[in-house]
């Protein structure tokens, strides 16, 4: 009887290392995920909570070799999905005042580097390209966020938003011709000259 | 008929001259898509030829290469990025030791 007890958690006790291995060291990552997703620390703490935990009951079917910041970020989405979305926010409909006071609460940690540079793209500060991305539509802030944040490849975001990869290639190219527009908009507030002298 | 011939050749010129323009201007569309996706790795070996060639010929597409490349950098480097607050990391550490 004991000797059973002890052979079991023996291999719970090698699942836990592995995942603890495995999966909890991208937590910062899904963290930063969750907190974009919903706006809110404690929705964000909620469900990167609740995406471990659902990880951990089925770590025995991910499957070992592929990337399991992938595999934990596409847990993370439907759990999203299935709890929050039904009261999300419109598309394109942005709380400008809810980013600036979430963008206030959260920058604190972040440390400022401060460069001499004086071309446009070093001029914009966190929180200008931060309000950039959020202005977007979800369906390409969410592949920017995904691709350029977070360095997944195409066939993994493709996965994470279950559309094809063509589909995640021409959001990604309309997402950041938006997203370009916009930053210039920011550079001629502060007057920099974007026309590149041509 | 001289004359008519004229009018024919112009004709042909000017429509040759159309289609080497929209060519050109469907050449610059297509290479912007592939642009966002290079900067990526993600293009197939015949794409990346492809984009190589035509930005080895225009400079216009050349600078905006320059500056696709730029905002992939500027949303790496400005985004904000926060740790995952100290009493979210033990407790999910505590679970996945308390479930067994
Ligand atoms: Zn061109």
């Amino acid at each position: 009887m004991k000797e059973k007890k002890k052979s079991l958690s023996a291999q719970e006790e090698l699942k836990q290392k592995e995942f603890q291995k495995e999966a909890v060291a991208h937590i910062n990552a899904l963290y930063n995920y969750a907190l974009h997703l919903t706006m809110n620390p404690d929705d964000a703490e909620d469900l990167v909570q609740e995406t471990y935990l659902k990880a951990y009951k089925f770590f025995d079917s991910f499957e070992r070799g592929t990337n399991c910041k992938a595999w934990l970020f596409k847990i993370l989405k439907n759990n999203y999905i299935n709890k929050f979305r039904k009261n999300a926010r419109e598309p394109g409909k942005v709380d400008y005042d809810l980013i600036k006071d979430f963008y206030h609460t959260i920058k604190d940690v972040q440390s400022d580097t401060t460069e001499a540079e004086s071309d446009f793209f070093h001029s914009l500060l966190h929180e200008e390209v931060y309000q950039a991305l959020q202005s977007l539509p979800e369906e390409f802030r969410e592949v920017i966020q995904l691709c350029d944040m977070e360095g997944f490849t195409y066939e993994e975001i493709a996965n994470m938003v279950e559309s094809p990869i063509g589909t995640v290639r021409s959001r990604l190219y309309r997402g950041r011709k938006l997203l370009r527009a916009q930053l210039e908009d920011y550079a001629k507030k502060h007057g920099y000259n974007t026309e590149n002298g041509e | 008929m001289q004359k008519s011939m004229g009018i024919t050749l112009r004709t042909a010129n000017r429509g040759r001259h159309n289609r080497t323009n929209q060519f050109i201007i469907m050449i610059c569309n297509k290479a912007k898509v592939l642009m966002s996706a290079a900067i990526d790795g993600e293009l197939t070996a015949k794409e990346e030829e492809e984009l190589s060639d035509h930005l080895a010929t225009c400079a216009q597409c050349r600078d905006e290469f320059q500056e696709a490349k730029n905002t992939k950098i500027i949303i790496q480097e400005r985004m904000v990025r926060v740790k995952a607050p100290k009493n979210l990391i033990e407790s999910i550490v505590r679970m996945t030791t308390v479930i067994s």
